[in-house]
């Protein structure tokens, strides 16, 4: 039976997905306000309880189904199976991220119930919205691999239902271009999933167990290469899931779409749930990272170039929500580089931090659209939003500092841990295990290589927010023209809205008091695979903050030059701003060859394969038609002409065979008949001869 | 007593025992209420309806029983006395009687040779979950079927008398047997194509395509099975005995042309029914025109029949062909996964989209069991079973959407969601099952065989396909199938777009939550489709004992 603890774990993704699911089923009958409240307590309980399990944590391991083993049923003669249970486990880094995860939700939940006042589906966002992140905890706490999948792919299909929440024809696309590329990627995950299950054995993750796994290779006499083959696929399958999900470049593109989905839906999405994961899984699955250089290597490059890329696309940005968006790919493309660095913790509290400071901005940014008249979104539309708004622009521009990563800030520990760790690795040399002397020349360059990239991040991170708060305080260039719309509601609701956002903010705050608290128990739980780095930052802070200040200057620059306006720079700003034309790219690469094709099987099968059918019908009856034919003019009319003929030839001669004497008659048929015997049946007699001697 | 008597008593003893046999209760349930039905007046509706109910039902419930048993009660009685539980684990026939002792009629061929056609019928794992879905499907389209109206006495029992037949092949373990409940089939399925379909025009034409195309594949399994009867030198029609005819080595003397021949004839037979790329054409045009309820059973079992017949006879009879030729079959299985998918992808009429997107899934059975491998396999009988309940829903809710909408153009379809909500829901979970999602009945299947396909298809190794290392062809093959589940994505979710948002037609907007003859599908379709997915322990057990002893025949082929 279980436990209290066990029951607390299953109660933590258990909670959101059955008030989601109920509210889901129901959301025609139940108001706004109880299905936000209900998602949104069910999701603060979950926070609790995973608080009330940190950091020792609990596992639960259900029987589930056996499934059987061709190979080893094969290898052994007899019918063997391996079992896959039903399984949840919550260590420090799940628990960590899935309070972060609940919490922030729950935030992002009521904050959606005031903000979607007078939407007639505002009860199905709110439902979907608990639903989904009750997905994400079920992710987060899945230990069984297939359950892991998915509720990866459950978050797929419902991210979809939120983006396409408008219902617009933009909308509509926006969403199954998210799902369809997620979708394709995550093909990888099964892939990899698969091998791990057909050639480890391995169905949850916490029997993946590297260690032993080599052990046991070595003591049998094996070739251990043979097992890094078979790692190397898998990480770089696992990897292509989470570029897709994590849009990193160059899927960037679907993440900027899905902009056009309300803002608690991209808060939601971006912050704590759906395209975090991706960086989660990787830190799941760490190991398999560990003596394969190239996997990590290409961790490296991918976390630097979306860092990097999706940092300038941001800095490129006309939209609040893009700038917004494109820093999320590019954040998560740092936390990504964390685990190439092989520092999965310094990834759990980069995205930790990440998830708090990010739901602390979208809130700002939607609650800012929603006092501003005719609600945009467009960096020209909330031009001097927060022009004399001094709470609302401290308080946003401690987040944004939070998120560039300043000294001593949420979001700093764990991209200085990051950045350090790539640091590390870059100069250090191999601690003598044998897994990562056996990573080490493979990735080496690539480290050196993310560690800049790392840095450069700092700096193009802290440009982009700069850039964004210059233009939410700066003059507008012209009065709105537009009509002033009557300010939401009430005073209560706009309250409302600044104090979620608010709270958010200050969690995101808190956290960086507990971060340090959090790392410690990350690493105490350690194993031998990692590398203990020291207590990170000191020596690197002055270069960090001289980066951020750095960024902080080109943004003035080039806003003050207002370079974006003219020649090569504004066609590079453009080309940035448009996401680097990604989802041009692969329409045109992917989309319209699949369409071209697709019209042309239609037209191929219509015509070509069923023509052939028919064809072959139509043959058949002509050919009958043909023998017809024959028939009635060829043999019919031989018969008929012959006797003609015999007729006109013979005629009267043949009266002398009508005697009336039946006598004669019948001798005239015997002496047929005889002809007839000795036309027919002699041939056949010979036939019958031959057969009769060859048997 | 005399000896005439007791030898009569004999006869009795047996043909009671047959007639009680669940198997023959199983086919003669139907085929009984088919012949009452002939004898009510055509007027009486009620009538009619009720008796096609009761029927179908006792054919769903004899499965059922079949399944669980009966209570001790009731198992003193003879009439179910043989009911014995049905045990999944456990290899060979249940069910079955001594087919020596029923015979139909023996032929005497000079002194020595002699064959002759016995009643075999038996169930086993791999069948039995087949003959729960065809009862199970069966039933639900009397209940669908119970708003009709129009010649409903001939509608009734050639429905009865189709799924007897169908119910037959799943359980037939003789060559003779299985032929004639094959052909029989065809027959009502053209009757109630052509007589109760949309297009007065049409619907014949594209019924009497499905005959022949069908009727013309099978002519080649009959010549196919007959020579191999002979060649084996069997001394019936038994699948079982000529199957052990050819594992013992009775068939190596034939010369390798003349038994690609026979593997050649009986695939063609199957290959159409299935049907394979590229002899699939008929099928969206029976769809198209097919009345609902013909459609269900179309996709759902009948389709099946092609895929079960490979599985039992062809592969298990003549695996070296089998494996000498697997990698040409599973071709064709990937070209109607793509192939199928993109032609499904412009696809206008809904019916025609869900029609063309079965081709696409049945290639993936095909590529299961061409795989030849023990995972796979099970795979394929599991998705034979999740396709036949997606695909049934599906067809299921095109019935209902055209009924309303009075169109199946997508372009004119909108706002079901609001017009009949409930509808939407199991639309969209059909069509996310469909697509392999997780959390739903399509996933177990598509998992299995892609497992089987990409990773454990060590045996071919020593094949030489393409210049490719024969496991790497499969496993090449295996990602080109994704490729078909992703275009099922896009075009799945094109049709959900289409059809769920909007403003419907007000014709549509009549009734919004289920109608009472159609609740029972949609709900219990929905709920197989949930099931499957929590619980695929069960449907996996029960094939695993035939995949496996297909797998060992396969290995030591």
């Amino acid at each position: 039976m279980v436990n209290a603890q066990q029951a607390m774990l299953l109660l933590i993704p258990a909670l959101p997905l059955l008030a989601g699911a109920l509210l889901c089923a129901n959301w025609r009958r139940v108001s706004p306000g109880l299905a936000g409240w209900t998602g949104a307590g069910s999701l603060a309980i979950s926070g609790l309880l995973a608080l009330r399990l940190w950091p020792t944590g609990a596992t639960i391991s259900l029987p589930w189904i056996t499934l059987p083993d061709a190979l080893s049923t094969a290898g052994r003669g007899q019918l063997s199976g391996m079992d896959i249970p039903l399984a949840l486990s919550a260590g420090a880094a799940q628990l960590t991220f899935g309070a972060s995860c609940a919490w922030v939700a729950a935030l992002v939940v009521i904050y959606a119930l005031r903000e979607r006042q007078g939407d007639p589906a505002a009860a199905r966002l709110l439902a979907q919205l608990t639903l989904f992140a009750g997905t994400m905890l079920l992710f987060v706490q899945a230990d069984t691999t297939l359950i892991l999948y998915a509720a990866w792919e459950a978050m797929g299909l419902l991210s979809y239902y939120l983006i396409a929440h408008h219902g617009t024809a933009g909308a509509k696309r926006a969403a199954s271009q998210a799902f369809w590329t997620t979708r394709a990627t995550d093909f990888g995950l099964l892939f990899a999933l698969l091998l791990l299950l057909t050639r480890f054995g391995w169905a949850t993750l916490s029997s993946i167990d590297l260690h032993r796994l080599i052990l046991a290779v070595q003591e049998q006499g094996g070739e251990t290469s043979g097992i890094f083959g078979i790692l190397k696929l898998a990480s770089f399958l696992v990897l292509l899931a989470v570029v897709g999900k994590a849009a990193q470049w160059p899927l960037s593109f679907w993440l900027s779409g899905a902009m056009v989905a309300p803002t608690p839906v991209s808060a939601l999405l971006h912050a704590a749930t759906m395209v975090a994961a991706g960086p989660f899984l990787l830190c799941q699955l760490h190991q398999l990272f560990l003596g394969t250089g190239e996997a990590l290597a290409a961790c490296v490059y991918v976390g630097s170039s979306t860092l990097v890329l999706c940092g300038l696309m941001a800095c490129a940005a006309r939209d609040a929500k893009q700038v917004l968006a494109y820093s999320t790919a590019s954040q998560l493309g740092l936390a990504i580089l964390g685990v190439g660095a092989l520092a999965e913790e310094a990834t759990v509290i980069q995205l930790t931090a990440h998830a708090w400071i990010k739901a602390a901005l979208f809130l700002w940014a939607g609650y800012l659209a929603s006092i501003t008249p005719g609600h945009p979104t467009t960096l020209s539309g909330l031009a001097g939003a927060l022009r004399g708004r001094t709470v609302q622009l401290s308080l946003f521009v401690l987040a944004a500092l939070a998120l560039a990563g300043l000294p001593f800030t949420g979001g700093a520990l764990g991209k200085e841990s990051i950045i350090l760790a790539l640091m590390t690795r870059a100069g250090a040399s191999p601690d003598g295990t044998t897994l990562l002397a056996k990573a080490m020349p493979a990735a080496a360059g690539a480290w050196a290589f993310g560690a800049l990239a790392g840095k450069l991040g700092l700096l193009i991170t802290a440009a982009y927010l700069a850039r964004l708060i210059f233009l939410l305080t700066r003059k507008p260039d012209q009065p709105s023209t537009a009509e002033p719309e009557p300010q939401p509601a009430s005073a209560g609701w706009q309250a409302a809205l600044a104090a979620a956002a608010a709270l958010s903010l200050v969690g995101a705050i808190a956290l960086s008091f507990a971060l340090p608290a959090v790392r410690d128990a990350l690493t105490d739980k350690g194993t031998q695979w990692k590398w203990q780095f020291g207590d990170p930052g000191r020596q690197f802070l002055p270069l960090s903050a001289l980066a951020i200040g750095a960024g902080v200057l080109c943004a003035w620059l080039a806003l003050r030059r207002r370079a974006s306006r003219r020649g090569v720079l504004a066609w590079v700003a453009g080309y940035f701003a448009d996401g680097m034309r990604l989802e041009q790219f692969w329409r045109s690469l992917v989309g319209a060859p699949a369409w071209v094709a697709a019209v042309w099987a239609a037209r191929n099968d219509r015509q070509v394969i069923d023509g052939l059918v028919v064809g072959t019908g139509r043959f058949g009856r002509w050919l009958a038609g043909c023998s017809r034919w024959v028939d009635e003019h060829i043999v019919d009319g031989l018969r008929y002409w012959g006797c003609e003929v015999w007729w006109v030839l013979r005629r009267g001669h043949q009266r002398f065979l009508q005697t009336g004497y039946i006598q004669h008659y019948m001798f005239v048929v015997l002496l047929g008949a005889v002809v007839l015997c000795f036309v027919i049946l002699r041939p056949l007699a010979d036939i019958f001869g031959k057969i009769m001697g060859a048997i | 007593m005399g000896q005439f008597q007791v030898a009569m008593l004999e006869k009795l003893g047996a043909f009671a025992a047959w007639l009680f046999n669940p198997v023959s209760q199983l086919i003669f349930w139907p085929l009984l209420g088919c012949l009452i039905i002939c004898l009510i007046p055509p007027a009486r509706l009620r009538a009619i309806r009720a008796c096609a109910l009761v029927f179908s039902g006792l054919g769903l419930g004899t499965s059922l029983l079949m399944l669980s048993g009966v209570p001790a009660g009731l198992a003193q009685l003879p009439f179910f006395a043989q009911f014995v539980p049905f045990r999944a684990g456990v290899p060979g026939f249940q069910f079955a009687l001594d087919p020596e002792k029923y015979k139909w009629f023996a032929v005497q061929i000079g002194e020595t040779q002699s064959f002759s056609v016995n009643w075999a019928a038996g169930v086993d794992g791999l069948s039995m979950p087949l003959l729960l879905l065809t009862t199970a499907l069966c039933f639900l389209c009397v209940i669908w079927a119970q708003r009709r109206t129009e010649r409903i006495r001939d509608f009734f029992a050639l429905l009865l008398l189709l799924e007897s037949a169908l119910l037959g092949i799943f359980c037939a373990l003789d060559y003779v047997l299985f032929y004639l409940f094959w052909e029989f089939m065809l027959i009502p399925m053209y009757f109630l194509i052509a007589g109760w379909g949309k297009d007065r025009e049409k619907a014949p034409r594209a019924a009497i395509k499905f005959f022949i195309y069908t009727i013309a594949g099978s002519v080649f399994y009959l010549v196919a099975f007959i020579v191999l009867q002979i060649m084996s030198g069997a001394y019936s029609f038994n699948i079982g005995e000529i199957l052990s005819a050819s594992l013992t080595g009775n068939l190596d003397y034939v010369a390798p042309g003349m038994r690609l021949l026979l593997f050649g004839g009986l695939l063609l037979g199957f290959a159409v029914k299935i049907p394979m790329f590229p002899f699939h054409t008929w099928l969206p045009d029976a769809h198209t025109e097919a009345p609902t309820e013909m459609s269900v059973i179309l996709a759902g079992v009948m389709l099946k029949t092609g895929a079960y017949a490979l599985l039992r006879i062809l592969y298990s009879t003549l695996p070296g062909e089998a494996y000498q030729y697997g990698p040409i079959i599973a071709f064709c299985g990937v070209a109607a996964i793509v192939y199928g998918a993109a032609v499904t992808l412009v696809q206008t009429d809904i019916k025609r989209m869900v029609a063309y997107s079965s081709i696409s899934h049945m290639g993936f059975i095909v590529l299961g069991i061409s795989a030849m491998n023990m995972d796979s396999a099970i795979g394929a009988s599991f998705h034979m079973v999740a396709h036949g309940v997606i695909i049934g829903a599906l067809f299921f809710l095109c019935g209902a959407i055209e009924e309303r909408y009075g169109t199946r153009d997508l372009h004119k379809l909108a706002g079901l969601l609001k017009a009949m909500p409930s509808y939407g829901f199991v639309l969209a979970l059909a069509a996310f099952a469909s697509m392999g999602f997780p959390l739903l009945a399509g996933f177990w299947g598509e998992f299995m065989i892609l497992k089987g396909v990409f990773f454990n298809s060590p045996q071919w190794e020593s094949v030489n396909v393409l210049g490719l290392d024969g496991s790497r062809y499969f496993q090449a093959l295996a990602v080109v199938a994704v490729l078909g589940i992703l275009a099922t994505a896009v075009y799945m979710i094109n049709m959900l777009q289409r059809v769920l948002p909007g403003e419907a037609p007000a014709r549509a907007t009549v009734q919004r939550g289920f109608r009472a003859n159609e609740a029972p599908a949609l709900l219990s379709l929905a709920a197989a489709m949930l099931l499957l997915f929590a619980v695929p322990g069960p449907l996996i057990n029960s094939t695993t004992v035939y995949a496996a002893g297909l797998w060992q025949a396969w290995l030591q082929r």
